[in-house]
């Protein structure tokens, strides 16, 4: 006599589950793949990446051996004095190539009637033309008029006044300091001196 | 569907899938992700080495323009010595007066009075001869003196210019007296080297 109750064990989806079971396999395997294909890229790019590191410290160590090897073939001392040389050298030529002419065509165009010029002087610094300027005109407005129309040029920059005078006769003489920036048609004298070449130390 | 039923039938499929699974886990945690974070700090290594080695190359450059500059620095300098200044303090007297009394004559100015003196500067190998001028003369004549100067192929420099019209007129528009600051170098040797 068969004693089990078959109602208990129920047939279950047997192809569900191999198909759940396959599908998991097949993810298993992907992701194995995956992760040995990664293995072998990763160790790969680690190798590339230090043979490059070596060879970037290697030709450092040599760029750096070569550039002590050729400043201690410098005279230091010597290259400071080459140094001041070209800058002593490049001052002068820079005074000799100022144009005068293209200075006094603006200043001519600009001095109102009554206001007489009576002494330029440049002044260069590295990187600027400072120019001061003696002037004496019959009144304050006549110089006012003068600084407007330098003021306009665009060529005079930062004016400023010192000195200020006025004389027996009425004249307000003046100083007036300017930095000037040279019109680019300006006549520039000729010839010209080479400029030095600077030394960077 | 009994689950433990499915895992007791099914458990010589579902036991090697599960060791694949855990076998993936322990990779990943023993050998992919570890060799990842190895990958990154390479990469990091590799930039900080790629760096230096752009800082030595500057370097590198830098020191051997310092010399090729030094070169033609030195070069400039021989040209400008012996090219462009005048030799000696006789041939830059001789500029100061000779040379400019007939840039005078030829702008029509007068000279009227002159000083010269030798200044050495400390520390310098030039010399300094500065020469002021009175000279008067319209002022049509007096700029082209002025010009005349800037022109010239001497190594003359027009430092300061003071002027005052004689006649209290205008002076665009007749006689001026003026007075010119006037420099030139000599190499004088001594000093500085």
């Amino acid at each position: 006599m068969l004693r089990t109750n078959l109602s208990t064990r129920p047939f279950y989806n047997e192809r569900a589950v191999h198909a759940a079971a396959a599908a998991v396999a097949l993810l298993v395997l992907a992701v194995t793949v995956w992760q040995g294909v990664r293995v072998v890229r990763l160790s790969q790019y680690k190798t590339e990446m230090n043979t490059a590191i070596n060879r970037d410290r290697t030709q450092a160590a040599q760029l750096t051996r070569e550039a002590q090897l050729t400043r201690r073939g410098l005279d230091q001392k010597e290259l400071g004095v080459v140094a001041a040389k070209a800058k002593e050298a490049n001052d002068l030529i820079e005074q000799r190539t100022f144009s005068w002419t293209a200075l006094f065509n603006q200043l001519s165009s600009t001095l109102p009637e009554d206001v007489m010029l009576t002494g330029v002087q440049p002044q260069f610094t590295d990187a600027e033309t400072h120019v001061n300027l003696d002037v004496q005109g019959r009144s304050s407005g006549d110089i006012d008029t003068f600084w407007d129309r330098l003021d306009k040029t665009g060529s005079f920059r930062d004016i400023q006044w010192s000195d200020v005078n006025v004389t027996d006769e009425g004249l307000h003489k003046i100083r007036m300091t300017a930095v000037y920036t040279p019109p680019h048609d300006a006549p520039r004298p000729s010839p010209q001196p080479a400029a030095v070449p600077g030394v960077a130390r | 569907m009994n689950l433990q039923r499915v895992m007791a039938d099914k458990r010589r499929l579902i036991v090697p899938l599960a060791m694949a699974i855990v076998a993936n886990i322990v990779l990943y945690v023993v050998v992919v992700f570890p060799l990842g974070h190895q990958v990154t700090s390479a990469q990091n290594e590799a930039s900080v080495a790629r760096a230096e080695l752009n800082r030595a190359r500057q370097d590198n450059q830098s020191a051997r323009a310092t010399v090729a500059g030094k070169q033609q620095a030195d070069s400039a300098l021989q040209k400008f010595y012996t090219d462009v200044l005048p030799a000696d303090q006789g041939i830059a007297r001789k500029l100061t007066y000779t040379r400019l009394a007939q840039l005078a004559e030829r702008a029509a100015v007068r000279l009227e009075h002159g000083n010269n003196a030798v200044k050495h500067e400390k520390g310098s190998t030039l010399s300094k001869l500065t020469t002021t001028y009175t000279l008067t003369g319209d002022y049509r004549d007096v700029r082209r003196f002025i010009y005349s100067l800037e022109t010239a192929p001497e190594f003359i420099i027009l430092e300061n210019i003071g002027l005052s019209a004689s006649t209290g007129e205008q002076p665009q528009a007749r006689g001026l007296s003026m007075k010119l600051d006037i420099a030139t170098y000599f190499r004088s040797g001594d000093g500085g080297e």
